[in-house]
């Protein structure tokens, strides 16, 4: 299976420029995931890849060869939608058996039936080989789709969010089982959405992308840790990371000013020196993520009061949002943690667990 | 008496029953969800209790008023739907004033109360402009702001936030759940999605087929399902089911592979005195409540790990053995290979147990 290279890939549609110079290297048989907002550029970087549409300049290479000189047909891509449509008048069978007949691909007979039958236990629809597409349900006809990109085997798979007009069970239970159809294929798949959990989960490596720019590309436990910049910092993670605003108070490094003098965070001896690197005393941003909020009954060195406002069930975990004066700050609590609205509790930020932003560049500082 | 009551509501469409004998009281002040799939009936019944449709048997009141002959106008409920309906030739603050201009209050008046809801909703600096330069969070704020600037009785909103961004879902969710706060009038929501309807809500209301299955706090819904529609459309991962039947003294057969699994005195006694039958059960176990063991386990059965969902706060372990495939949440440390052989071992206090027939929760 051939990997994919990007080199400055720039698209351009009319006055707006969908991607502003793309570099990515897609490894062999890698689960590749570009995730990020609508109009961000995932969509168009899957068609140019495609050859549905052509790059304005830049390179793309699959494999050993330069893209440009392949027709569509022959960059062997198969390409799997959010919406499917399945041809209504065939049945399942004859659905998945379509690929495999067309002029490109003529295979004998016997062939094609050993196929459809290896890909419909892959995907667990062999008992609705015969039936016609109006007689399945939203779920079983993404199955079928899927097995329909499956089945002729091809170097590449382009996937275009095939989840996201499913259900929520069955989104978590199909994306394992893609995950794993791709592991036992080792195709090289490159796959789109806008879902974070989605790219967390399935992902050995993602990319996040936003406006037509790549903002990071790392596993997905490096661009939840680390992330680059505020914008992947805020993109990845529900609910989403605490930023404030902070200023160096009087004594050195150690003690934070945040929100404008709203409440005062004391640091760890890292955080300091990390702080004192900057160099500047102010345009800092500090984000900490919900389950680094750690929730007291009493005072600490590292500190800070605050009011319990109103707590969000969600059974295995609870997020409790905390304010202090007009700042709401999220934690995710164990259920096990009881604390009621209107209580004064003192709030600690996991050491280790908080990062920095230069307001400016909006970029994270180095460690 | 509370805000508004329910009683024996049915409505019909044709020979399809929409909403079915359907009995809730909601409290003054209180916010409850109507949750459930497509097609539940949660809609109707909320378009009921404004009036846009008639029942064809049951009582309506609100605030201790029977209201099924009143016009949608004269019930003091205000209603926010998924799309807006905002006059596109109207600026913002003309969009919010319209109900007041409509009932002829003062222009002072009119000025304070459109100012002092802006303010609550946050949107003072975009008053004039027209929903065509608003983006879809800023609309969604105006649209809220109309509904409550006639101060109602009762506020209704239909799945408000499901053509928002998730990003913007979550902020948006929290701005709802702070106004309810502020002003305190009670509040009915329909959603499809149980995060959503278990993060914002005092009690959900469950609802399938036109029927209401539990009324209960988002808390106790979750620990005690009273059926396996509920078990299952609440939470997420989802809860493991598992057929069962229970086999000698305190031992469940499984319904998977020849697995076994021991169970407590008190699960196996309940099992005896509350149904009088052994077989036909469902176990269900939510995902956090297993915690798994590489050594063998007393309580446990082996899996075989598939894949591991590593997603930031928590990690989501797959497990397999023959076709059954089950989730566990574990915290972000626990890392099982895939291919290893690990024992899934419930929490014993917190295993269900449901009759396979009647679907309802026998323990």
């Amino acid at each position: 299976m051939p990997g994919i290279k990007l080199n400055k890939v720039v698209k351009t549609f009319g006055k707006i420029t969908a991607l502003k110079g793309i570099d990515l290297d897609i490894g062999e048989g890698e689960f590749f995931v570009l995730v990020g907002p609508t109009g961000a550029g995932k969509t168009t970087t899957l068609r140019v890849i495609s050859g549905l549409e052509k790059i304005d300049s830049g390179t793309i290479m699959i494999g050993e060869e330069n893209a440009a000189k392949l027709s569509p047909a022959e960059r062997d891509v198969a390409f799997v939608y959010q919406t499917f449509s399945l041809y209504p008048q065939l049945t399942v069978r004859q659905n998945l058996e379509f690929p495999l007949k067309s002029p490109l691909h003529r295979e004998p007979q016997e062939e094609i039936t050993k196929r459809v039958e290896f890909v419909a236990n892959l995907l667990h629809i062999t008992p609705l080989l015969d039936r016609m597409p109006d007689a399945l349900s939203g779920g079983e006809m993404q199955r079928v789709g899927i097995g329909r990109a499956i089945v002729r085997h091809p170097q590449i798979f382009l996937m275009d969010e095939p989840l996201s007009d499913l259900d929520a069970k069955l989104r978590e239970e199909l994306r394992v089982e893609l995950r794993q159809i791709q592991k036992e294929l080792t195709t090289t798949t490159l796959y789109v959405t806008h879902d974070q959990i989605e790219a967390m989960s399935m992902g050995d490596r993602v990319a996040v992308l936003n406006e037509g720019v790549i903002h990071q590309i790392g596993t997905p436990q490096e661009v939840y840790t680390n992330p680059a910049d505020l914008f992947v910092a805020g993109f990845i993670g529900l609910p989403k990371m605490n930023f404030f605003t902070c200023k160096v108070g009087g004594n050195g490094a150690a003690t934070l000013n945040l929100e404008n003098g709203l409440f005062k965070v004391t640091l760890s001896d890292a955080a300091s020196k990390q702080i004192t690197k900057f160099g500047k005393k102010h345009g800092l941003i500090l984000g900490v993520r919900p389950e680094s909020v750690k929730i007291y009954g009493e005072k600490g060195p590292h500190r800070f009061q605050a009011e319990v406002l109103f707590l969000e069930h969600f059974g295995s975990m609870n997020i409790v949002n905390l304010q202090v004066g007009e700042k709401i700050i999220k934690a995710r609590t164990r259920p096990t943690l009881h604390v009621n609205p209107r209580d004064k509790v003192w709030i600690e930020f996991e050491e280790g667990r908080v990062i920095f932003f230069d307001e400016e560049t909006r970029k994270a500082l180095k460690r | 008496m509370s805000m508004i009551r329910l009683v024996n509501l049915t409505k019909r469409f044709g020979r399809t029953v929409a909403v079915k004998n359907a009995n809730l009281d909601i409290e003054k002040g209180e916010f409850v969800v109507l949750l459930g799939p497509s097609g539940c009936g949660k809609t109707t019944t909320l378009r009921c209790i404004a009036g846009l449709e008639d029942p064809e048997e049951g009582e309506i009141f609100i605030d201790g008023e029977l209201v099924n002959e009143l016009p949608t106008l004269d019930r003091d409920v205000g209603f926010v739907f998924q799309h807006y309906a905002l006059f596109p030739h109207m600026t913002a603050k003309h969009n919010i004033s319209f109900p007041l201009r409509a009932m002829k209050q003062k222009k002072s008046d009119i000025d304070k109360e459109v100012q002092r809801i802006a303010e609550l909703l946050r949107i003072t600096d975009i008053l004039e402009l027209k929903p065509s330069h608003l983006s879809g969070g800023d609309l969604q704020s105006v649209a809220l702001a109309r509904a409550l600037v006639i101060k109602p009785k009762v506020f209704l909103l239909d799945e408000p936030l499901s053509t928002l961004d998730a990003e913007f879902r979550e902020e948006a969710r929290t701005m709802i759940k702070q106004i309810h706060m502020e002003i305190g009038s009670t509040t009915i929501y329909v959603t499809h999605d149980q995060m959503e309807a278990m993060a914002i809500a005092d009690r959900i209301v469950t609802m399938n087929f036109g029927e209401i299955q539990q009324a209960e706090t988002p808390e106790n819904i979750y620990h005690n399902p009273t059926n396996m529609f509920v078990a299952n459309f609440i939470g997420s991962p989802g809860m493991n089911f598992v057929d069962c039947s229970l086999e000698g003294k305190n031992t469940l057969k499984l319904g998977f592979d020849g697995k076994t699994l021991k169970v407590s005195d008190t699960i196996a006694n309940k099992i005896h005195s509350s149904v009088g039958k052994e077989g036909n059960l469902v176990m269900g176990v939510r995902p956090e409540d297993f915690s798994l063991s590489t050594k063998e386990h007393e309580y446990g059965f082996a899996m075989e790990v598939t894949i591991v969902e590593e997603l930031g706060p928590e990690n989501i372990i797959n497990l397999r053995s023959g076709d059954k495939t089950m989730k566990v949440l574990a915290d972000p440390h626990v890392r099982p290979k895939s291919g290893e052989t690990v024992w899934a071992v419930p929490d014993q206090e917190r295993i269900r147990i449901f009759d396979k027939e009647t679907q309802q929760e026998i323990l």
